[in-house]
């Protein structure tokens, strides 16, 4: 396939400054990607698990 | 995802084994299966829609009742007929890859014929998944299949790949349901909703963070921290009922834009409708003016007994006025006159009475026979006579305007119930108009309050906004000394600028993909489309809500005014750049009959640049679509890798056949 666009929401989140800010929105979205398929509700709780569990530590290592 | 094979038994017209194998390298990736109508073309969109999904019938069949319930008979019904009150098991393979992984996904169906009904139900289900040579154990569970397949090719975007040509051009008329459910499809395949989901999740720590606070704090950090997951709730309530206006608001502009397309598309039937309800008062006036007039006809005609006696009052006048005319009534000379002859003596012939004593005995004998009460009685009978003729002949003329009346607005009634009906058959299957101008009304009347709720929803979140950044302020100077409730209000300031964060990418990312979706889908509606549409129109354009127009050379949307080839030029431009901008995207390109109602030169344009913009595609073509020209326009591509023949040898009975690409021409079925 002859793709001239390269777009993923990720190429965006690594532009942004604030490395916590940075972490939290990569690991919702990769997270969100794992589970696109799931129903939108389980994906959402499963994302939610995710940066809860992650929060911690990426707020510390700021 | 690329088709790699399917595999085909006694499925619709296939009896046995029948199998396609098709091109999917970037080399050869287009196959061309080619059949007469009638022969089984169609059998083979069938069975993968069959395959991937359990479909039992297809989107363009137009089925009965009893169809669209249990479906179409997909098992060969030669065998279910030759196999009476038999099951007869019918499967279809399909083997493709994506995303690295080899699938392959086999269904059955079974049926039984009996002599009075045909009973299908559906029979094992099969995927084998290959990753990396180590092939897993076979998944049988109908609702782990179809998550998968879903996960692959999203159901509600399936149609825009996997179509009937001639009703490509349906796939971008969405209705106001199915609206929505393609937006979602669309936004899956940008991986939009990847970021939605991320933000609804988020917000879920942003609360789960603010209630952990809460538990942490005491006093007046206590107070503060309640009230500001109070507010939290608010603000979270009022974005979501702005979400909410903001969609009615869409809905109702679209609305409007699809009533008003139909009232203008209905100009004569709004004539007409205006002229049905002109009738309808005209009826309504006339109704009441024949009533009026039977009632005073039935007035009238309670004294036409007299009417009866007409002719004899017209008789006994006519010999009274006759008798008049003659002098002969009033009979003789008046009493008076004698009288005054005999006093004064003298006769009028000169006579003197008093020397002629038998002329006076003569007058005076005259005058004491004469009875002149009878020629009175005539002279009133003669009197009454007139006046009663007068009067019923007068009545009866009253009597004749009235029915004259009666059976001029009687006709006319008659005339506006006949166009009236002549109305109502034009108007038969139209939608009232009326109800469409009412409904017009609705929608704006509706659409302004939305706005209005709209303005006070702005206000009340602009202060609810302030109220929780002072609340965020107070909380932050009373846990000063808390130090579980600091490092807990740190990661929630974290996740809200997150949030923030991810809003603006969203719209970055949004914008940015249909503005690369509008400019892909022009490109390719420049190189497929007929010179005289390109004079015309210039782009395509994708709307926020990813629906889509095409702007003339001066900007006006031309969507609703474009000729049904056109329309399917610009559904397939706009399909083929959401495969070129969704980068997570491989889909072949399965098109039943493609080019059925393609003129020459677009047709030439798709056979030269599809293969290049497409990573597979399958043509199911017939003889008539797909000749010679069209078999060297897609020679010259050099991407065609593969041809199938459906030939028919038996009644109901249909094989697919693999040709030589080098040497196969189409012929085109002669009687």
């Amino acid at each position: 396939m002859n793709n001239n666009f390269e777009l993923n929401p990720i190429d965006k989140i690594k532009n942004i400054q604030d490395d916590a800010v940075r972490n939290i929105c990569f690991t919702a979205v990769t997270e969100a990607q794992k589970n696109i398929h799931q129903s939108r509700s389980i994906a959402v709780e499963r994302v939610f698990k995710e940066t809860s569990h992650k929060l911690p530590s990426i707020v510390q290592g700021e | 995802m690329k088709f790699k094979k399917l595999k085909l038994n006694n499925f619709r017209q296939y009896i046995g084994e029948n199998n396609v194998e098709f091109c999917f390298d970037a080399q050869k990736n287009v196959t061309l299966i080619f059949g007469a109508n009638g022969f089984g073309k169609t059998g083979i969109f069938r069975a993968i829609m069959f395959g991937l999904y359990g479909d039992r019938f297809l989107k363009q069949d137009k089925l009965t009742k009893e169809q669209e319930r249990e479906g179409l008979i997909l098992v060969n019904e030669k065998l279910l007929e030759e196999n009476l009150n038999q099951k007869v098991t019918a499967t279809v393979s399909i083997e493709f890859e994506d995303n690295s992984k080899n699938y392959i996904l086999t269904r059955n169906i079974i049926g039984q014929k009996t002599e009075r009904q045909t009973f299908q139900e559906p029979g094992d289900v099969s995927l084998i998944v290959t990753e990396n040579s180590n092939t897993k154990p076979p998944i049988n569970d109908y609702e782990e299949i179809s998550t998968i397949i879903s996960s692959i090719v999203n159901e509600k975007i399936r149609d825009f790949f996997l179509f009937d040509g001639e009703q490509m051009e349906e796939l971008t008329k969405y209705s106001k349901e199915s609206r929505n459910e393609v937006k979602k499809g669309i936004k899956a395949l940008l991986q939009l909703d990847t970021i939605e989901i991320a933000q609804e999740a988020l917000k879920k720590n942003v609360k789960d963070l603010n209630n952990q606070i809460e538990v942490n704090s005491s006093g007046e950090l206590e107070i503060i921290s309640e009230k500001l997951t109070e507010t939290d709730d608010k603000i979270s309530n009022n974005e979501k009922e702005l979400e909410d206006l903001n969609n009615n608001i869409q809905m109702a502009d679209d609305d409007e834009k699809e009533i008003r397309q139909k009232i203008d598309e209905n100009k004569e039937a709004l004539e007409k409708q205006k002229d049905r309800e002109n009738i309808k008062k005209q009826l309504h006036n006339l109704e009441s003016e024949i009533n009026r007039v039977t009632q005073q006809l039935k007035e009238m005609l309670e004294n036409s007994g007299s009417y009866v006696g007409l002719p004899v009052i017209t008789e006994l006048y006519t010999e009274l006025d006759s008798l008049m005319e003659k002098g002969e009534l009033p009979s003789g000379v008046r009493e008076e006159f004698i009288e005054k002859l005999i006093n004064e003596c003298r006769c009028i012939c000169g006579t003197n009475l008093n020397e002629n004593q038998h002329a006076k005995d003569f007058l005076l004998n005259y005058k004491n026979n004469k009875n002149d009460k009878v020629s009175d009685s005539s002279i009133k009978v003669y009197r009454l006579t007139h006046e009663l003729k007068t009067k019923i002949e007068h009545s009866q003329k009253d009597v004749e305007s009235a029915l004259q009346l009666f059976n001029k607005h009687q006709e006319e009634n008659n005339l506006l119930n006949k166009k009236l009906e002549d109305l109502d058959e034009d108007l038969k299957g139209i939608k009232p108009i009326q109800d469409l101008t009412t409904r017009l009304e609705k929608i704006k009347n509706d659409r302004n309050s939305y706005r209005h709720r709209l303005g006070q929803l702005d206000i009340q979140l602009k202060k609810l906004k302030e109220e929780r950044e002072e609340l965020k302020r107070k909380q932050e100077v009373l846990s000063a000394k808390n130090e579980k409730a600091l490092k807990l209000i740190k990661q929630r300031d974290i996740v809200e600028k997150s949030v923030e964060e991810l809003n603006k990418i969203y719209t970055e990312y949004s914008d940015e993909l249909r503005d690369n979706l509008s400019k892909c889908a022009t490109d390719i509606f420049k190189k497929i489309a007929d010179p005289d549409s390109l004079k015309s129109l210039s782009n395509i354009v994708i709307s926020e809500d990813f629906q889509l127009e095409v702007l003339s050379t001066s900007g006006t949307k031309m969507l609703s005014q474009i000729s049904s080839g056109q329309r399917q030029i610009v559904s397939l431009a706009y399909i083929c750049a959401l495969l070129k901008v969704a980068s997570n995207l491989e889909m072949p390109l399965l098109m039943d009959t493609p080019f059925g109602r393609l003129s020459g030169a677009p047709r030439d344009a798709c056979l030269k640049e599809l293969p290049e913009i497409l990573t597979q595609w399958i043509l199911l073509a017939t003889d008539t679509e797909f000749q010679t020209d069209e078999a060297s326009a897609l020679r010259a591509s050099e991407k065609w890798g593969c041809v199938y023949e459906i030939s028919h040898y038996a009644d109901r009975q249909s094989k697919i056949e693999s040709k030589d690409i080098n040497n196969w021409q189409p012929q085109r079925r002669t009687r």
